[in-house]
């Protein structure tokens, strides 16, 4: 039994909790996945897989959420290790924006979410722009150096790295001590839960505070035309920080909100929300990170501005 | 030393937040919390048994010292790392050999990672990062009252006006298994379109009263046992309405002052929270209770059983279901407080 009698403070904490029982499974998920890579994984044997050409890589990376569907708080301790094991910048950024949309489960939910209001062509739309916006990311990420986008931590650990691909390939064949590399391996996990659980924890507590202590109506005053709708939506995905696979059903409740502003709102969301901005800090510089969530902003809200011209099937 | 006292701090961190997860589990609080549809309850247990598991590993080795003898962030490294490997190459059978490589690469790296550790995390910067995720997470779980409080239901009262829009979700139509039952009998097989134009013409989709018993339980009164959210979506379907309308209803929930349409001052509000995943995600759905008297006392935000007839009102352009109540009683609140959506 509890020990407290409701009240508005109890509110939060109540919600806080909620988000953490439901988030921290997929983030301890993430990061055992990256404390096994670290143990196991050598450098650079990504490069194997991946095209060549840089552009057609980007182009799959943003496909991979596909095959290796992973939501956005179980992402981010993945694509750290990643990056570190020579996973080029630009992709990692690719995965890591279109993994939480473009994958099976995201697009089950948002078809049955929509049931009855065009559900097909809603979560094609989601997946299609949710995957060019990524893609976009992706080349102009590219065009600059990791030095401006990476922490500085997590740059020295990649510069050394690349400069051993050769080394530590062989020297993972030559590696016979199991017991030690599952040592490594948990090290790591828990190293990584810590410090992207820190992140995860200050920006669930930002969210259940917005959750619990304010109106949720206010936002209906912002659906009158798309040239409000859609900024108003997308700044309002960014401040509940729902997760990918449920976001839809709460997005289909918006009933005063047109289909454009939801579907901006179920495509930013997912890429930049107030517990991602925190957890994006474990990886990148905050300038970059400021520079995503705007970037991301202009783009999506342009796409989806533009997307509301195109006649709805059926209507 | 402090490489040592670093790995049992976090390994005391992971202890408190997954025997917390533990804890709400099993105390079966965890039904406040996460949606009892899907598997969200099970990840949380076993979340919390592997940061257990994790926490326990951690400590019981946290005197060894890892060989970080992969590639691991050593500059120096390098260039001997590579000659080593030549030589493994040369003498690819040679198994002293192969060792004797191997424990020097050993030490050599050991000292490295070591340093390294140094560098990346201080013990303070362990005891902040631990404090940032204990300290809310521990004053949320000895603290939560399991329940949103009255203001809560008011922030999130904005649509309490309006009716169901769009399609009713799978867990609270009526109608969900009577699409899928076989609607007639097929005698002859021979036509096959035939008997399926038959089926379509024996009414797929006609509701009757007699669907609504198979759907939904009677108490010993002879009144249905419908739950909030399944009325208010009652209000999308005209076909339903016809046979629901009328009908004796019991039905359960937590009620606060009705404040719309309430100009005599004789209705009350009854709702239920309907969840997706996490109680975080959560909604009240609600109906206006009508008495034909006044409004008997009752608690805000009270759990209580309402008995009456089913009865519709047009507001704007959406079908309001009413619940024209006779009596109402108090009574427990639920283990699953919150429905869970999810199909």
């Amino acid at each position: 039994m509890p020990f407290t009698e409701p009240s508005q403070i109890g509110d939060l904490y109540f919600a806080f909790l909620g988000i953490l029982f439901e988030g921290a499974p997929y983030i301890l998920l993430g990061t055992i996945i990256s404390g096994f890579i670290d143990a196991y994984l050598p450098s650079n044997v990504m490069d194997r897989f991946l095209p060549k050409n840089r552009y057609a890589a980007i182009a799959l990376a943003g496909l991979l959420g596909a095959i290796f569907p992973v939501c956005e708080c179980a992402i981010v301790p993945v694509i750290r290790r990643l990056v570190q094991k020579g996973l080029p910048v630009s992709c990692a950024i690719t995965y890591m924006l279109s993994a939480p949309i473009v994958n099976p489960i995201v697009a089950v939910s948002t078809y049955s979410a929509f049931a009855g209001n065009d559900p097909l062509f809603m979560t094609l739309s989601r997946i299609g722009i949710a995957y060019l916006v990524t893609v976009i990311v992706g080349v102009v990420v590219h065009q600059f150096s990791i030095k401006n986008i990476l922490r500085n931590s997590l740059l020295n650990k990649i510069q050394t790295d690349s400069q051993n691909i050769q080394s530590s390939a062989v020297l993972f064949n030559k590696e016979k001590e199991t017991p030690d590399r599952l040592l490594i391996a948990l090290r790591s996990a828990a190293r990584d839960f810590l410090d992207v659980g820190m992140y995860f924890v200050i920006g669930v507590m930002i969210t259940a505070l917005y959750r619990t202590q304010i109106p949720q109506g206010v936002v209906d005053q912002f659906a009158s035309s798309d040239l409000i709708g859609i900024p108003a939506m997308m700044i309002l995905s960014f401040v509940l920080s729902l997760c990918s696979t449920s976001d839809a059903f709460i997005a289909a409740q918006m009933l005063s909100f047109s289909s454009a502003a939801k579907l901006a709102f179920l495509t930013y969301g997912p890429m930049m929300d107030v517990k991602l901005v925190f957890m994006y800090s474990s990886v990148f510089k905050p300038r970059f990170v400021l520079s995503l969530a705007v970037g991301l902003f202009i783009v999506i809200g342009i796409l989806f501005y533009q997307w509301s011209n195109i006649p709805v099937p059926g209507t | 030393m402090s490489q040592r006292l670093i790995i049992i701090l976090q390994s005391i961190v992971l202890f408190v937040f997954g025997s917390i997860f533990i804890w709400f589990y099993i105390d079966g609080r965890i039904e406040k919390y996460l949606t009892s549809v899907g598997i969200f309850q099970m990840q949380a247990l076993l979340a919390g048994l592997f940061l257990c598991i994790i926490s326990a590993f951690l400590l019981l080795t946290s005197s060894k010292k890892v060989s970080c003898s992969h590639d691991h962030d050593h500059d120096h490294d390098h260039d001997h790392d590579h000659d080593h490997a030549h030589d493994h190459d040369h003498d690819h059978d040679h198994d002293h050999d192969h060792d004797h490589d191997h424990d020097h690469d050993h030490d050599h790296d050991h000292d490295h990672d070591h340093d390294h550790d140094h560098s990346e995390i201080t013990v303070g910067g362990m005891v902040l990062t631990s404090m940032i995720i204990l300290v809310p997470v521990i004053i949320s779980a000895l603290y939560t009252p399991d329940a949103y409080s009255k203001n809560w239901v008011q922030n999130n009262s904005s649509s309490w006006g309006k009716g169901v829009i769009g399609e009713t979700p799978e867990a609270f139509t009526l109608k969900k298994q009577v699409n899928d039952k076989p609607s007639i009998e097929i005698e002859g097989e021979l036509d096959g379109s035939k008997s399926k134009s038959v089926a379509d013409a024996a009414g797929w989709g006609a509701y009757t009263i007699d669907d609504l018993k198979q759907q939904v339980d009677q108490n010993k009164e002879g009144e249905f046992l419908m739950d909030v959210i399944s009325i208010f979506y009652t209000g999308g379907d005209e076909e339903v309405q016809g046979v629901v309308k009328g009908l004796p209803v019991e039905t359960m929930g937590q009620v606060m002052p009705e404040t719309m349409h309430n100009g005599e001052g004789k209705r009350i509000r009854i709702f239920r929270l309907m969840m997706n995943c996490c109680i975080a995600d959560a909604r009240p759905v609600s109906i206006p209770v009508e008495f034909s008297e006044d409004v008997p006392s009752y608690k805000e935000m009270g759990w209580y059983k309402i008995h009456g007839v089913m009865d519709y009102e047009k507001w704007d352009e959406f079908t309001i279901p009413v619940l024209k109540a006779q009596k109402m009683v108090p009574t427990e609140e639920p283990p699953e407080s919150a429905f869970g959506q999810r199909q």
